[in-house]
């Protein structure tokens, strides 16, 4: 998720210094940081993006597509550096159906 | 006798008193309708926080309700109680916007299971609250992510309510109705409610069906009560609860129903959570230390207590933000997700559509992981209490930051191990876990707005939370304090 702009950090922060983002939207884009410094797998994921929905996208978004990306690296790095067992199961099972009703 | 006018304190009563004057026949339901149906319309504009009113049905069912009474037949303690539901769950009748401009003529023709429960509770819907869109799931970066703009705080309507049922709260705070649905996928009810100076309550997952209602995360979302009080927050549940064979995730039924009459943990056993808000300011960790003394005074046990420390507010974040992406993905296959009024929503499905399976795999281990260990906390507490926020409620409006400096990129550390950052907020955690938390006000800050303390308990003990907030408020009158007039009583 974006740095500047994740539900995260925006309830981290008490959403105090977040709003004013989306609040002023034009001054926000002026005010917006350079674009930041961007891992290989962040390059390759705005590649793929663009490659796709590109043409969908404003300079501004364009723009500010890698800090998105970006944000959501650095939370996949997190949760990915957990190791576990190989036994170690998800929290997502399937439910047998036979019984229940749709 | 049947007043002809409903004074304004009257609007902010609690659900059991309301009840009573209607059985005693100071109070009629038709006119305590009709009071809150004109204070929506004379307030809900000025703070946003009305999607539409529902008037019709609104009256109607009060009229039901009236003669149901007057005929002894009884529905129990939330018969002929006006009420507003978040506008992600379908009423038929009405538009159902899920706050967002790609939905603004959106109608489903049956309705949402919780609004069935509640009409044969005799509930009286008057109104469809206003929300941040599609209650963030594309994420949001503030208060104007709205189909309906900012939404207002009553306390001080140059501060936002906090969100995604922002309506919700503003609507409760305000004595526009006696409560307010909202929904919690990651602290959509307990922020709102904590900033907005009211109780509410994220029920344990599976507990509240969720058929009709907008999907953002399906191993996430849960949908819960915001009232004037703890005890209202349990009369309100036990008429919202029970399985649902129509939400696949329903808990069977004798988990999922719910009793305002469970007994209390005795003594209650709370644990003060010490690891989370390290930077709130200190005001808010001393509400909360002063309402557990509060508590302490009337025979429980309050300790210091951590929760697990590990990447699991990323974990949340992206569970959400990948469930979106397919809950979502005709929005944003089609492009309509640039119709969405936040930049940040416009595009980040998108991103949020590449992320791996691998790393869902990943996330879903990483949280069973995390449930068993929260889970081992309630071995030694009934509930774990903490800030309802890390910090009072925002200012709507606020000049933009300067820009700030080009990152370092982040350094993987292939030989890490161990869960290595700490937990900061509990909100995540416990939505990820599925866990019930229930939000009374704490006092006011000294910018008087409202300070809020959490209640958090083991999965499925919905009750002991609630015991915990009904401890406190039997014992204390900070819910009792109302926003300066107009939007309080005068």
């Amino acid at each position: 998720m974006e740095t500047s702009l994740s539900r995260r950090a925006f309830a981290r922060a008490g959403a105090a210094a977040l709003a004013a983002a989306a609040a002023l939207p034009t001054a926000a884009a002026q005010a917006m940081p350079a674009p930041p410094a961007v891992t290989s797998e962040t390059e390759a994921t705005v590649s793929r993006i663009l490659a796709r929905y590109g043409s969908r996208l404003t300079a501004e978004q364009r723009q500010r597509l890698p800090r998105i990306v970006q944000g959501h690296v650095d939370m996949l790095q997190a949760v990915r550096a957990v190791a576990f067992d190989n036994t170690a199961p998800p929290a997502t099972v399937l439910q047998l159906v036979e019984g229940r009703r749709a | 006798m049947k007043p002809a006018t409903v004074d304004e304190a009257t609007l902010f009563l609690p659900v059991r008193e309301l009840g009573a004057r209607f059985r005693n026949h100071s109070l009629s339901p038709v006119a305590l309708t009709q009071a809150y149906l004109d204070r929506c319309r004379r307030l809900g504009p000025e703070l946003n926080a009305i999607a539409c009113l529902t008037p019709e049905r609104a009256l109607r069912q009060a009229q039901q309700a009236e003669q149901e009474l007057a005929a002894g037949h009884d529905r129990g303690p939330l018969h002929g109680i006006p009420y507003a539901a978040k506008d992600l769950l379908a009423v038929k009748g009405y538009p159902t916007t899920w706050g967002a401009k790609p939905y603004e003529d959106q109608h489903f023709d049956y309705d949402a299971t919780v609004i069935r429960n509640l009409d044969a509770a005799g509930a009286v819907l008057i109104a469809k609250a206003a929300m941040i869109e599609l209650a963030g799931g594309l994420g949001y970066s503030g208060p104007h992510a709205s189909l309906t703009g900012p939404c207002h705080n009553p306390w001080n309507t140059k501060y936002w309510t906090c969100g995604s049922s922002s309506g919700s709260g503003a609507i409760v705070s305000a004595g526009l109705a006696t409560f307010a649905l909202g929904s919690d996928t990651r602290g959509s009810i307990v922020c709102p409610s904590t900033q907005c100076g009211i109780s509410g309550m994220r029920p344990s997952f599976g507990r509240v069906s969720r058929h009709g209602v907008m999907t953002i995360a399906w191993t996430m979302d849960k949908i819960g009560p915001m009232a004037r009080s703890a005890d209202c927050c349990s009369l309100i549940l036990a008429a919202m609860a029970g399985h649902d064979p129509a939400d696949w995730d329903s808990l069977p039924p004798a988990q999922a129903a719910f009793s305002a009459r469970d007994a209390a943990p005795r003594p209650l056993r709370i644990g003060r959570l010490t690891n989370v808000f390290p930077n709130a300011r200190p005001e808010l960790h001393q509400a909360v230390d002063r309402a557990l003394a509060v508590c302490r005074a009337q025979g429980a046990t309050v300790s210091d207590a951590q929760i697990p420390a590990g990447p699991f507010e990323e974990a949340s974040e992206l569970v959400i933000l990948i469930e979106a992406a397919s809950a979502f993905r005709e929005l944003i296959e089609s492009g309509r997700c640039a119709l969405l009024q936040d930049p940040l929503g416009q595009i980040n499905g998108y991103a949020s559509s590449e992320f791996r399976a691998n790393d869902y795999i990943q996330l879903q281990r990483l949280r069973l992981e995390l449930a068993r260990k929260f889970d081992a906390l309630f071995d030694h507490f009934d509930v774990v209490a903490a800030p309802g926020q890390g910090s009072t409620a925002s200012l709507i409006d606020r000049p933009p930051r300067p820009a700030a400096p080009p990152r370092t990129p982040p350094q993987p550390n292939p030989q890490r191990r161990a869960f290595t950052r700490d937990s900061l907020q509990p909100d995540g955690i416990s939505s990820l876990c599925g866990l019930p938390a229930v939000t009374v006000p704490a006092g006011l800050a000294e910018n008087q707005l409202p300070i809020g303390i959490q209640f958090i308990a083991r999965a499925g003990h919905d009750g002991a939370a609630l015991a915990a907030a009904r401890l406190l408020q039997a014992h204390s009158d900070f819910h009792r304090h109302f926003p300066p007039a107009p939007y309080g009583p005068e």
